[in-house]
């Protein structure tokens, strides 16, 4: 009888046993799950870069000088400057606003580029509000069929034409 | 003449009645359990197919006849393109995408067709009603928004064609949109049959069984998509990668990687009978992400450098993303709760009270209550937000429902398992048992699983954060350091995981297997990583020592983006890699081993009769070695060294690596479609002391100046050069060059390992299409040929009876 009950005893506590691992592992789980998370949620509003119209970026004050953004802008006419033989590279972009902001650009430049074209610049916005990139895009008006600005897109709605090349792309 | 295009269109409009047709038969056919009516839905599948094939004809046929009558065929055909680009040009753009999904969809469904003929009868019609739904929603997108037959209004068609885009006359090209759409469209089919299991309570592994072919092929196409566009990417971009993390790539990736999670969680039910819910859930959620994908692909949503179809079909799909994602958590939830999917071998449903209860006693209302509730929240929910949107921008507010399908995918599944766990643990209900520990094969397919839909959510914040991030803080691109912050670790751990997996026993391992089924390759990896370490091959030294984890010097989020571990990582990876490789070419040599010492066969004879009695599970191995090939490809980019190099003079050198460089001049061709010049470069050697080695091989990156059709296409390309070499290739691109001055700029690359990653890719392949290939005996024609014969030998019967397929089982 005695032995029976100190068997039971035996399974009872190994089950309690089990029970409190499975606790444990559990809370262990849901801790590292968090923890991941909390690094995970660090990373996506420290990381990436900040998007940001030309206007935007001239105005705000709160961009740290070490966050890398991207501009977006127009290359302002007649501020295109380099040398010959050099690979610095600089010019100004602008948005609806007056407000222009310069770039400082040291690697190759993008075939499609030219003043008064769109471009995205990604880089850092240093104290005095240069721009010093690290990569400029250009949009080639004539690279991709389809891909209208959506103020093109507007134009061309309230003037009644059909978008061409609405269908076009895929794959 | 006869107008190809009005047939073509009329075919179309034909299809969406005979597609409608189908459904309702089915739908009416189960419910009335009319055999008739159900063969009736069958016959129209077969005939939609006909439809779609001759359609499908007709569009190509109108690319090779040059007719520029039809608006698409002058959009992205000209007269100058040879003809598999032609070909390639019937899925150039939105409409012939859609046509060719639904030509791929036809002859899946016809393929389901013929293959349930006698089996799976009683879920057949449901089956049909979901794939023949799908058809006709496509079949309405194109009629409706982009008709591939569509006509110039004007009489006279013009003389040539706009041409196809130069960046997309590549080999590749040709070879990647079909596979993706493919892969997606293949997938169609376990979610069909997944949703019939479900509406009709099917516990038992007979639909994964069923669908397990096209699972498999379905994850083949999109892998095979995938690393065609890699290379598409890593041939005609110049950019010397292969993956930049652009929302296209992601939107086909995602779905990959839940498929993947699929194939693997799908072994744990039948070998255990556990994780049900899981895959049900993983086979809906994957092909919602296939919509999903093409959504994000045909939106224009998220800015894409492949800036493709920005079109109005948008709309259509968020519709059917929330129809999809409403009707499958619906229903998974439902038969969650009514504890159809409990866990256990056993195939009956546990009689529960509580669940009848809920939806068969007087509480009954209660689900559906709940259901109609849903439904009307979400039906009303799409408009109203039309008033809340603040400049009557709609991408933003379609971007608000998907963000919303997406929240629910996350919330719906687990709340409905937590409240069926919190019934059953009130009941005293255990279900059929769980992983007892991590330390076996299932508690390793488990991590792999959480493993992966951790890295689809990685994806899926990275492509779509930049609209949340303008919501909540500020926008901000997410772009490539910030995915391989989280998916270099992520895909180490799975790369480490795929070698465990096969050494590690069903239910739990003992202390003994463990030494002996990981000693050896642990040594092995171990020494083959030392090796590599100590030759200092591709710098690992200097990348170790340049390992830097600036713990407390930048915020805890920071950390992932800022901390340089590449050498760590290269170190990490080779390790798997070799583990992998070991393991797996290992299981293939013990199993050889013991079936020829059990058997009496010779070693090579054992070994082929072994992997093709098993086919699936050693096709996985070669997909597996596959793999280790490809992470060696990845290593490599981290690895990868990238030179401007000016030369200005015919003979001079740089170095690149352990390569020498001499420009010997320009070169020019010229032919019908473009011009070309190429700078030529000799490629040598360069011994340990500096000096110029061997010569290797030539080099000539090139600049393209296409004529075009139309002079708005004409343009300049910069088409690469390569030397394949077994350590690692060398990679040009032409930027600049002044010919009269003998003067070239040119980026080089050095991408170590590249090769193996192409070679893992065909090896992947191959073991895709061996895993899926038929049994001879099993071949479905021949069986029931041979099965006819042999009854009609029994009975003395005709051998043809098609109305008594129409008996339920």
């Amino acid at each position: 009888m005695s032995e029976d009950t100190a068997a039971q005893d035996a399974a009872r506590e190994q089950a309690a046993k089990r029970e409190m691992f499975k606790r444990v592992r559990l809370v262990v789980a849901l801790l590292a799950v968090v923890g991941l998370f909390y690094v995970f949620m660090g990373s996506a509003t420290e990381g990436g870069q900040w998007f940001m119209e030309v206007d935007e970026a001239v105005a705000s004050t709160t961009i740290p000088t070490d966050r890398p953004i991207r501009v977006k802008g127009n290359v302002a006419p007649g501020s295109y400057r380099t040398t010959e033989g050099s690979t610095v590279h600089r010019f100004a972009i602008i948005g609806k606003a007056e407000a222009a902001m310069p770039v400082v650009y040291d690697g190759a430049m993008p075939d499609v580029f030219a003043e008064g074209r769109e471009v995205v610049v990604e880089g850092t916005r240093k104290a005095d509000g240069t721009l010093v990139a690290t990569e400029v895009i250009a949009k080639c008006p004539s690279k991709y069929e389809g891909g209208l600005s959506p103020e093109a897109r507007k134009h061309l709605e309230a003037t009644g034409q059909k978008p061409a090349g609405d269908h076009a792309g895929g794959y | 003449m006869i107008d190809t295009n009005a047939i073509g269109s009329f075919l179309l409009h034909a299809g969406i009645v005979v597609a409608v047709f189908a459904v309702l038969a089915s739908l009416v056919g189960k419910r009335r359990e009319d055999g008739r009516l159900m063969i009736a839905g069958e016959r129209a599948g077969y005939a939609l197919t006909g439809i779609l094939v001759c359609a499908s004809f007709l569009l190509a046929n109108a690319f090779i006849t040059h007719d520029y009558a039809n608006k698409y065929v002058a959009r992205y055909s000209d007269n100058n393109m040879p003809w598999y680009y032609l070909i390639a040009a019937f899925w150039g753009g939105q409409a012939g995408s859609l046509m060719f999904w639904s030509l791929v969809l036809a002859v899946c469904t016809a393929i389901v067709i013929y293959q349930n003929r006698e089996k799976n009868r009683d879920i057949l019609p449901t089956v049909l009603t979901v794939l023949m739904g799908m058809q006709a929603f496509f079949l309405v997108l194109m009629v409706v928004e982009a008709n591939p037959f569509e006509r110039f209004l004007i009489n006279e068609p013009p003389i040539n064609g706009r041409g196809l885009e130069p960046l997309l006359q590549n080999p590749a090209m040709t070879f990647h949109p079909p596979s993706i759409l493919s892969g997606y469209v293949w997938f169609t089919v376990p979610f069909a049959f997944a949703v019939a299991a479900l509406i009709h309570k099917r516990r038992d592994d007979a639909w994964i069984k069923t669908t397990r072919g096209y699972a498999v092929i379905s994850w083949g196409l999109l892998s095979v998509g995938n690393l065609f566009g890699g290379m598409w990417a890593y041939q005609e971009l110049g950019w010397g990668g292969f993956w930049g993390w652009d929302p296209v790539e992601n939107a086909s990736f995602m779905p990959w990687i839940v498929a993947t999670a699929y194939l693997h969680s799908v072994m744990i039910q039948e070998r255990r009978g556990l994780l049900r819910t899981w895959n049900f859930f993983l086979v809906l959620f994957t092909f919602f992400l296939t919509i999903f994908g093409t959504f994000l692909t045909r939106s224009g949503l998220i800015d894409s450098v492949h800036t493709f179809a920005q079109s109005d079909v948008g709309g259509y799909f968020v519709v059917l993303l929330g129809g999809l994602t409403i009707g499958s958590l619906m229903l998974l939830a439902w038969r969650v709760l009514d504890g159809t999917l409990r866990g256990g071998r056993d195939n009956a449903t546990i009689d529960d009270p509580q669940a009848k209860a809920l939806f068969e006693g007087p509480g009954k209302w209660k689900g559906w209550t709940l259901a109609f509730l849903c439904s009307v929240a979400a039906i009303v929910l799409w408009p109203a937000m039309a008033f809340v949107r603040a400049d009557g921008s709609l991408p933003m507010d379609l971007f608000v429902v998907v963000l919303l399908c997406l929240f629910a995918w996350i919330i719906g599944p687990a709340v409905a398992v937590a409240l069926r766990w919190r019934m059953d643990a009130k009941a005293g209900i255990t279900d059929g048992g769980g992983v007892d520990s991590l330390a076996s094969r299932e508690g390793v397919f488990l991590l792999n699983n959480l493993l992966l839909l951790g890295l689809v959510g990685v994806v899926m914040f990275g492509t779509i954060g930049e609209k949340i991030s303008a919501f909540l803080w500020q926008e901000t691109k997410y772009t490539a350091p910030w995915f391989n912050a989280w998916m270099v670790p992520g895909g180490l751990a799975l790369l480490l995981l795929m070698g465990v997996g096969p050494l590690i026993p069903w239910r739990k391992m003992t202390r003994k297997s463990f030494m002996r089924n990981f000693l050896v390759p642990t040594v092995i990896a171990t020494i083959g990583t030392a090796a590599l370490y100590f030759g200092d091959v591709y710098h690992l030294k200097t990348h170790v020592a340049n390992t830097d984890i600036p713990i407390g010097e930048v915020p805890l989020g920071r950390l992932p983006l800022v901390a340089e571990l590449t050498g760590i990582y290269a170190l990490l990876g080779f390790w798997g890699a070799f583990f992998v490789f070991y393991t797996m070419v290992w299981e293939f040599l013990r199993g050889a081993r013991v079936r020829s010492r059990s058997t009496g066969e010779g070693y090579f004879t054992a070994l082929t009769r072994l992997t093709a009695k098993q086919k699936r599970r050693y096709g996985g191995y070669l997909t597996h070695i596959g793999f280790a090939g490809l992470f060696l490809g990845f290593i490599g980019t981290g690895l990868k060294t990238e030179q401007d190099l000016t030369f200005n003079a015919v003979g001079e050198t740089h170095v690149l690596e352990d390569k020498v460089l001499e420009f010997t001049g320009f070169e020019t061709e010229e032919n019908r479609e473009y011009s070309e010049w190429f700078a030529k470069f000799n490629v040598y050697q360069r011994n340990d002391d500096g000096s110029q080695g061997e010569f290797i091989a030539e080099l000539w990156p090139s600049r393209r100046n296409y004529h075009g059709a139309n002079v708005k296409m004409s343009r300049v390309t910069s088409e690469k050069d390569e030397i394949f070499l077994w350590k690692g290739n060398v990679y040009a691109t032409l930027i600049a060059m002044k010919p009269r001055f003998n003067q070239a700029e040119i980026m080089a690359h050095y991408n170590p390992m590249i090769l193996h990653m192409w070679i893992g890719g065909a090896i992947l392949l191959f073991g895709v299409v061996f895993a899926v290939w038929p049994e001879q005996a099993k071949y479905p024609v021949f069986a029931a040929a041979r099965r006819r014969r042999r009854k009609s030998v029994v009975e003395g019967a005709p051998a043809a009876q098609p109305l008594a397929r129409a008996r339920l089982d």
